[in-house]
């Protein structure tokens, strides 16, 4: 089974007379989170389950809803069946609040619902291969050989060469029958790789496929190659028209933009802090409505973020195969565009606080932008000027209140990983790839700076 | 919020003086925590004031004077709530609050109800600076000072400090070498002449914005400044904001953070002589090569970066180093204690070149304005001889720090939450900040009392490192600019 990291979503509208009862209910069951034992799934890393309240886009109301996301790994059917297996019963009380769940589902059904309303998301993780076991592994691996290191040293051990310590090292981790599992194949199956970028191979097959047909379309006369050419570059001139079209749009919306953020109250932005304090992993959830200027928006939106998902995913053979973007700061992030582009939600589990996490990003030029790009549709952001420029990078403290203004507390938040950086996840997963490894004298003495 | 207005060059007549120098020739220094008793006799004591603060255009003749208020302070000065309210969240809410003390780290003994002075609750309005070339004139001032206040503040606290020799700091590194420098503002033309000759570097100034409100900061946009009702200020001491119906009240003005921390010098150096497995050729020289490795530099200042094998006291002021060859920290630990504070060109590297990184360190600078406090274990300083000393009776002494930032949000707390006290810095795994971080040993979540030395082949790890600093003190203030400062004393 592959380890594949993913988003599972659900944004569940939820009742009317439910919304309460509903908040009442979180309430409860952070409190006392063996209710829901996520500690006991193998497959999720993060849980956020929240009330995203009414909200207005224009004269419309975007309903109360039921965000329920977990950051997971793995096939998302096996997910779902460990969640309903282990969690059922307070799942069922939760899902009672939102439309179309019924109290009376069986297990099946509620796998059925639960896959059925899995909402679109554009994810991305700096754990991705790894499951929460991996990463308590990993620990536990690095721990073990950190100790042996201590111990070695303190009796006058491990002074030869970089070679030679790892050999020492690799001798004691054999050593030891709970480490056996060290010498498992570790690296993603091309199953795994495969689950990971079918969409992307699906984009690149298509181009690749149109330019060398182009190519031999020159040479050779077919009909069915001829469609195929003509079809495939209309096609590219579509989206090419379609994006400019919704570029200049966008743009004169740019212009007309009204509101942009205030401060927010301190006594708000205080509560905000309270909850994004711990001292290494935090959390936290914007969610509203975007900019009510420009029609077009909404399609542009679901456009960008389609786009974004690939590039994140990263474009095989271009460009690092595994993770478009390494983010260091940032174990799993996602946006979820709903309310048919009217509403976009956007939650991160990351290393820091969440003042200094969300500055960490517009402190370079190139960062301020990239901000721009996914955040500046944003009701409150600052004014951008196409798409990319000005915003976060003319006007950060208005950015700043904008995301402030649409910040969400959570109700409830799982998070395993709690006392480690994604960093050391990342230090401690490339420990265990290089313990066994083949590597280069020049690879072995960087190892071993890893220690 | 309102735009301040838009000055291209600094307003040196409106500037109080520690915002450029840090008086170094005025060896003689006593801070006074005071508290307003009389709000009115405290308005004409100020108005009488601004005349005998130094400011940023003059050099001091033999005393300066600087006034710094909490917000506590403003409010019973008068400041109008709604103006009051346009101050920064940070400042507002005080040093000493609940949600701030996890984020800073003041905890696990640093916590503030054990503190001399800053605690929550406490009238500490004001903060009066007086400094003078020699003991005697500072006491002189001192008492004239205190007769000019009697009946309108009362002395909470006196802070006195002391000049150690070679601009160091008690446990025997000289301090204070690494300082930003403002944009536009002139400087001597041998150093200007030294500059020009240089390539880029990311020791260039920085936008004024970045430590004075009211002027662009490295974003090249403003940074957030308390502003006024017009009608505020009937007697037309305020800038007005350009395009706004408002007034300024930050212009020229900037936040003075003060922290106040006792260093445990026979803990310090008991340590480095028990544990140390640093080569040298003594157990003093091994030592003070752990000292090295803790701090960053040698005794002398001289950056491990550049001389990683022994002391130089010939690169005692070295400051445009970087780490680019040092990513794994051979020559300078990447937890050292001068890297985490200042991380140079080798901050989040994963998705950012060494460029980029100084662009985002360049934004978490601060004006470091500290003095140390009580006697030294050693009148020379030298390192060799505080060593011999390490077992001499402890007394009370520490550092006063102090800093100005235009956002203590993205400055100050920053830097003490992400860099100092974080476990986890540039990949580390329970290293905190060797001398300052307040520590959590094994068993505590987040441990952070470990030292890693990278070496070859392998690391040397120190453990259990001893509380070396505590935290006994400190506030949020703001040091006005002098318009700002004659409003305040003629607010009704």
């Amino acid at each position: 089974m592959h380890r594949v990291n993913a988003g599972f979503t659900l944004v569940l509208p939820l009742r009317p007379e439910s919304v309460d009862a509903c908040g009442a209910l979180l309430t409860e069951l952070d409190a006392d989170q063996a209710r829901l034992p996520f500690a006991r799934s193998t497959t999720t890393h993060f849980a956020t389950i929240t009330i995203i309240p009414a909200q207005m886009y224009r004269d419309r109301v975007l309903p109360a809803t039921l965000l329920f996301a977990t950051s997971m790994c793995g096939p998302v059917r096996v997910h779902v069946e460990e969640l309903v297996e282990l969690m059922g019963s307070e799942l069922r009380v939760l899902f009672a609040h939102c439309e179309g769940f019924r109290a009376d589902f069986s297990d099946g059904e509620m796998q059925d619902f639960m896959l059925a309303r899995r909402h679109a998301d554009t994810f991305y993780s700096g754990m991705n291969h790894l499951s929460p076991q991996c990463v308590k592994r990993h620990r536990e691996l690095r721990e073990a050989i950190e100790q042996f290191i201590d111990e070695r040293q303190a009796q006058g051990g491990l002074t030869g060469s970089a070679s030679e310590v790892r050999k020492e090292i690799q001798a004691f981790v054999r050593s030891r029958p709970d480490l056996a599992w060290t010498e498992e194949r570790f690296e993603p199956t091309l199953r795994a790789w495969l689950a990971y970028h079918w969409r992307s191979l699906v984009v690149e097959g298509f181009v690749a496929s149109l330019l060398v047909a182009s190519v031999v379309r020159i040479f050779v006369e077919a009909k069915l190659l001829t469609w195929f050419v003509v079809g495939g570059w209309s096609l590219v001139v579509a989206f090419l028209a379609l994006v400019v079209v919704l570029g200049v749009s966008i743009s004169r919306a740019e212009a007309k933009q009204a509101f942009v953020a205030q401060r927010p109250p301190d006594d708000r932005a205080r509560t905000l802090a309270s909850m994004t304090n711990r001292p290494v992993i935090n959390e936290f959830v914007l969610a509203g409505p975007i900019k009510p200027e420009g029609s077009l928006r909404p399609v542009f939106l679901q456009l960008a973020f389609w786009v974004v998902a690939r590039v994140v995913e990263g474009v095989p053979g271009m460009y690092y195969v595994g993770s478009g973007i390494d983010i260091p700061t940032v174990a799993t992030a996602r946006w979820i565009v709903t309310d048919r582009g009217r509403r976009v939600m956007f939650i991160s589990n990351f290393t820091n606080s969440a003042h200094g996490y969300i500055r960490d990003f517009i402190e370079t030029r190139g960062g301020a932008m990239r901000i721009n790009l996914s955040f500046g549709f944003g009701y409150g952001f600052p004014k951008t000027r196409w798409i990319v420029s000005g915003g976060a990078l003319t006007d950060p403290n208005a950015y700043l209140y904008s995301l402030a203004q649409n910040q969400l507390p959570t109700w409830f938040w799982y998070g395993p990983h709690e006392d480690v950086s994604i960093d050391n996840i990342k230090v401690n997963r490339k420990i265990r790839e290089g313990l066994f490894a083949d590597l280069s004298p020049e690879e072995e003495k960087q190892w071993l700076h890893l220690l | 919020m309102a735009p301040p207005p838009v000055s291209e060059t600094l307003e040196l007549h409106d500037i109080q003086g520690l915002v450029l120098r840090g008086y170094g020739t005025l060896r003689a220094a006593q801070f006074l925590v005071l508290e307003i008793v009389d709000d009115e006799l405290a308005r004409a004591y100020l108005q009488g004031l601004v005349g005998r603060l130094n400011l940023a255009r003059d050099s001091p003749a033999g005393v300066a004077l600087q006034v710094a208020f909490t917000a506590k302070g403003l409010a019973k000065l008068g400041v109008p709530e709604g103006a009051l309210a346009t101050f920064s969240r940070e400042f507002l809410e005080g040093m000493d609050d609940d949600v701030r003390a996890v984020s800073l780290g003041d905890l696990d003994g640093n916590e503030s109800s054990g503190w001399r002075w800053g605690k929550r609750g406490e009238p500490m309005h004001v903060l009066l600076m007086v400094y003078a070339e020699t003991q005697p004139i500072l006491d002189r001032e001192l008492a004239a000072e205190r007769a000019r206040f009697a009946g309108a503040l009362a002395v909470l606290h006196e802070r006195t400090t002391t000049t150690l020799a070679g601009n160091k700091e008690h446990f025997g590194w000289r301090d204070g070498i690494s300082m930003p420098t403002i944009a536009d503002v002139p400087k001597d033309p041998s150093r200007t002449k030294e500059k020009t000759e240089k390539k880029e570097s990311w020791t260039d100034p920085l936008p004024a914005g970045e430590f004075v409100l009211g002027y662009k900061n490295d974003y090249q946009a403003f940074t957030e400044c308390p502003t006024a009702e017009l009608h505020d200020d009937p007697g037309d001491h305020l800038p007005r904001v350009p395009g706004e119906p408002r007034k300024s009240l930050g212009k020229n003005g900037t936040y003075l953070v003060f922290r106040e921390m006792t260093q445990d010098v026979s803990a310090f150096w008991s340590y480095l002589a028990k544990e140390s497995r640093e080569p040298g050729a003594d157990a003093c020289a091994r030592a003070i090569a752990l000292g090295a490795k803790l701090v960053g530099r040698w005794p002398s200042g001289a950056p491990l970066a550049t001389s990683p094998e022994r002391d130089r006291p010939e690169q005692g002021g070295d400051n445009e180093f970087l780490y680019t060859h040092d990513t794994v920290g051979l020559a300078c630990p990447r937890g050292a204690h001068i890297r985490r504070a200042n991380p140079r060109d080798v901050h989040a590297l994963e998705d950012r070149g060494h460029s980029a990184s100084i662009a985002m360190v360049r934004k978490h600078q601060m004006i470091r304005r500290g003095r140390a406090f009580g006697p030294p274990v050693v009148a020379t300083m030298e390192p060799e001889k505080i060593f011999a000393a390490r077992d001499a009776p402890r007394a009370d002494r520490g550092l006063h720090f102090i800093c100005l930032v235009g956002d203590i949000s993205r400055q100050f707390e920053f830097v003490q939450r992400n860099w100092i006290q974080s476990a986890n810095f540039d990949s580390l795994y329970k290293d905190g900040d060797p001398l300052i971080a307040a520590r959590r040993p094994e068993g505590h979540r987040n441990q952070n009392d470990e030292h890693t030395v990278a070496a070859e082949p392998l690391r040397r790890k120190y453990k259990r490192l001893p509380r070396f600093t505590q935290l006994v003190g400190g506030g949020y203030f703001f040091l006005p600019g002098i318009a700002a400062l004659k409003f305040i004393a003629r607010l009704p």
